[in-house]
């Protein structure tokens, strides 16, 4: 058997632990060949290597959850929003038009002082 | 974890969007190191983890829970990986044939630090996205997420033998290029 028909066979199963596996005659060439015997250790070590690569995670950037989110949120879920929106506008539009109203007073108040003083 | 999710899957299929919201807000980061080990690219990854979750969203009723959800969505992300390379590749003016040699520009030369197997798996990771996006797919799929023969052949559009063939070519790449990686540094050592 030839060193190249085993390493075929290694490069297709790597991941198995035991040589038990394999057909005979590849087994018999392994028993007696270093070279082979290396090259196993080389694919069994990168398989390891690959699956070692499982529990650890690539981060995305911090935009994607948002981006995901908001590419899958229901129109109803905007719909619900808008409400909340305007209640926002419509209390900020109060709050300057009551300001806007209690400044009126404050000048009409100042000026008719200022008018009567003049008055007298 | 699984039951978490498993539960969040059974609620999310009820119509609560908090559940999927927070269903993707624990698989998110998974799926998207998949896609970048798939694509390779920050970008390439991103596209498709948003196509994997709008999939998900329209179709997570027909998910009957044959297999457990990450197992689906790896699937999914696997399927558009794919499609997003499969456009990709046509639109490529120079696409690299699979038997180019792969030529790694930094390889690590420190015998010390290559004591340090974190070495070996900066190595096995830049060999990886040195590889055609074909031969990595195939190799990422099964040595990384365990897919079967028959479930790569699925997602990737390809036959059960061009999936084997595939993964052999893979392997042996990517034991060529870690044993150069090893021939230099010995070349290395007996120098000094």
């Amino acid at each position: 058997m030839l060193c190249d028909d085993v390493l075929l066979h290694l490069a297709q199963t790597p991941d198995e632990a035991s040589n038990d596996f394999l057909p005979l005659p590849i087994r018999h060439h392994l028993a007696t060949c270093l070279s082979c015997q290396a090259e196993q250790v080389h694919y069994r070590r990168v398989h390891r290597e690959l699956q070692s690569l499982k529990t650890i995670t690539v981060l995305p950037d911090e935009r994607l959850l948002d981006d995901i989110l908001d590419s899958v949120r229901p129109p109803a879920t905007v719909i619900q929003l808008r409400p909340s929106r305007r209640r926002a506008y419509v209390s900020g539009i109060a709050a300057a038009a009551t300001a806007g109203a209690a400044g009126a007073i404050v000048l009409v108040s100042k000026l008719s002082s200022k008018g009567q003083r003049l008055a007298g | 974890m699984s039951k978490e999710i498993d539960n969040l899957v059974a609620k999310a299929k009820d119509g609560d969007h908090r559940a999927f919201e927070e269903l993707v807000r624990e698989t998110y980061v998974d799926t998207y190191t998949l896609a970048f080990r798939l694509t390779g690219d920050p970008e390439d990854a991103r596209d498709v983890v948003q196509e994997v979750y709008l999939r998900v969203h329209k179709s997570l009723r027909r998910f009957r829970g044959d297999s457990q959800f990450k197992t689906w969505l790896h699937r999914i992300t696997a399927n558009c990986a794919s499609t997003l390379l499969g456009r990709r590749h046509k639109h490529r003016h120079d696409p690299m044939p699979e038997d180019a040699p792969i030529a790694d520009n930094n390889p690590q030369l420190d015998p010390a630090a290559r004591a340090d197997t974190g070495v070996l798996r900066n190595q096995l990771t830049d060999a990886l996205r040195g590889l055609p996006p074909k031969l990595s797919a195939v190799v990422v799929l099964r040595d990384i997420y365990d897919f079967s023969h028959e479930a790569i052949a699925a997602e990737l559009g390809i036959s059960e033998s061009a999936a084997k063939v595939r993964l052999h070519r893979a392997r042996k790449r990517l034991r060529e290029i870690l044993h150069t990686h090893e021939d230099s540094e010995e070349a290395e050592a007996h120098a000094v």
